[in-house]
């Protein structure tokens, strides 16, 4: 089956800032999720999928469709959800309805009246005196009430609190196990990627570090802890990140198996986390 | 009609349907400023015209200013809706709000002149034609002037180039174009004057079109 989502050696040089020969790709009914520190590139590449930003050179296609040459066309098909509601803060949620709705062909009103029953969101209230839970849930309404195959999500728990980002998070899962729609979902909160993605893309200071499914990053990558005195044996040539202090050091992997069989009995191998792997990247480079 | 002729129609109901309140309140101040103006300009309405369709202008320019402030360029953009679409009912819903703003000014001119001129209501073709063509074509003029500006930088100050352009195209058009001067305004649009409007209204429509042509092209290269 066709990708939803096919980026091949994407480039574009802002000057300051480049995102460097990105290569991704998003199978239909997953969910993926885009990590890296703030200024990694995350919001730049998705506003390239969405034209919104230009590409310099590189092949995107989106339902296999060319993204600049059927932008249209695609983007019936896909919702954009964002975290910055502020241009809509003095209008309520019918409102908002009635601007977005007669630009798609296939909005379906007694969708959105069925979800706005299940998330129980009030139509007249204004969306400044919403609560950012509401305001995304609002924003969901309308992405399943035009049918859109794609979601994208750049940052939608970042100002929520833990309880709404837990529910926000729930409300996707229960949603993913009933439907076919893929949802790329972008965060730098690295547990709610966790809970949710099949696939995990990490970008780091615009450069892809890797794009896995989760089951892979947890076989490719480890949490190695050892004394001291293992760093003079070469041992370091094998790490992405590590961490030192007077008692021995912690550091990251992708090397396991050659450690394993080098150092297996003097060190310690953990599995690690996104977070830990995330972590550690971002730490200076050894290599 | 075409799918995307529906769409700008669609987007223009949508600007004016979102500012709605801000060009109530701008159409408020066009009414205040026609009530107000003096004696003196009661009599040279056709020129005075020429202030009230700049300052609508300058009024209504910059509520495009709110789509880069609050991100709704970025809205409309994730949307099933061209750049090209945005950026020519921009166009329009500028000039719709120009247009129906000068009309109400005029409207409230004509009534005061009614009840409190002798003269009545003699306004004559020439005097109609001049008393809203001349602040049509500066708004057509304005328009295609400042929103070029507006589609190629992100950030910038679009009162002042809006009040620049203003102050430039009255000096221009009101006083050197028109030999108008400040205290001899005329009315009437003579046989002279015909020929040379005529090329001005359509230089002035192939500036528009011209202007279009560049916001588009600055509006795709654009990075939201």
């Amino acid at each position: 089956m066709e990708n939803v989502l096919d980026i091949q050696n994407l480039n574009k040089d802002y000057g300051g800032f480049k995102l460097d020969n990105i290569s991704v790709s998003l199978p239909p009914g997953h969910i993926m999720g885009l990590v890296g520190p703030n200024g990694s590139g995350k919001t730049s590449l998705i506003k390239i999928i969405l034209n919104l930003i230009l590409k310099d050179t590189g092949d995107i296609k989106v339902f296999g469709l060319d993204q600049q040459k059927y932008i249209l066309e695609i983007k019936q098909r896909i919702a954009f959800i964002h975290d910055d509601h502020k241009y809509f803060n003095h209008l309520n949620l019918k409102q908002v309805k009635n601007i977005i709705a007669p630009f798609y062909q296939n909005w379906d009103e007694a969708i959105f009246n069925d979800f706005i029953k299940k998330f129980n969101l009030p139509l007249n209230k204004v969306i400044g005196e919403m609560s950012r839970g509401m305001v995304t849930k609002g924003a969901l309404a309308i992405a399943f009430s035009h049918h859109a195959d794609f979601i994208i999500m750049d940052e939608p728990t970042a100002s929520l609190d833990p309880s709404s980002r837990r529910e926000l998070l729930d409300l996707l899962r229960e949603l993913m196990q009933h439907e076919k729609r893929s949802i790329l979902f972008s965060s730098h909160i690295t547990t709610d990627i966790e809970q949710i993605a099949d696939y995990v893309t990490f970008l780091k200071e615009g450069k892809l570090v890797f794009t896995k499914t989760k089951d892979e990053l947890s076989e490719s990558y480890a949490l190695i802890k050892g004394g001291n005195d293992l760093l003079n044996t070469g041992i370091e040539n094998h790490f992405i990140g590590i961490r030192k202090n007077e008692f021995g050091f912690e550091a990251l992997t992708n090397e396991i198996d050659p450690i394993r069989k080098k150092y297996n009995n003097s060190v310690v191998i953990d599995p690690a986390n996104l977070e830990d792997i995330i972590y550690f990247s971002t730490l200076k480079d050894l290599k | 009609m075409s799918s995307s002729s529906k769409v700008i129609q669609k987007l223009i109901i949508t600007n004016l349907d979102l500012y709605k309140w801000k060009i109530l309140m701008l159409y408020s101040f066009s009414v205040f400023t026609a009530v107000i103006r003096t004696s003196i300009s009661q009599k040279h309405g056709g020129a005075s015209s020429v202030f009230i369709g700049a300052i609508i202008l300058l009024a209504c320019i910059p509520v495009f200013t709110g789509f880069n402030k609050n991100n709704r360029d970025l809205l409309f953009n994730s949307l099933p809706i061209s750049k090209t679409s945005i950026v020519i009912s921009k166009y329009f819903t500028t000039i719709i709000i120009g247009i129906i703003g000068l009309i109400i000014s005029l409207i409230v001119h004509s009534i005061k002149i009614y009840f409190s001129d002798s003269l009545v209501w003699n306004i004559n073709e020439e005097l109609a034609f001049k008393t809203f063509a001349i602040p049509f074509t500066s708004i057509l003029i304005l328009t295609s002037l400042s929103l070029p500006v507006f589609f190629k930088f992100k950030k910038i100050n679009i009162w002042l180039v809006s009040f620049l352009i203003s102050i430039f195209l009255t000096e221009v058009f009101a006083i050197r174009f028109w030999g108008i001067k400040s205290e001899t305004f005329t009315i009437h649009l003579t046989e002279k004057e015909v020929v040379p409007f005529i090329i001005l209204l359509l230089s002035t429509i192939a500036l528009f079109l011209i202007s279009l042509y560049i916001s588009i092209h600055f509006y795709k290269k654009k990075d939201l």
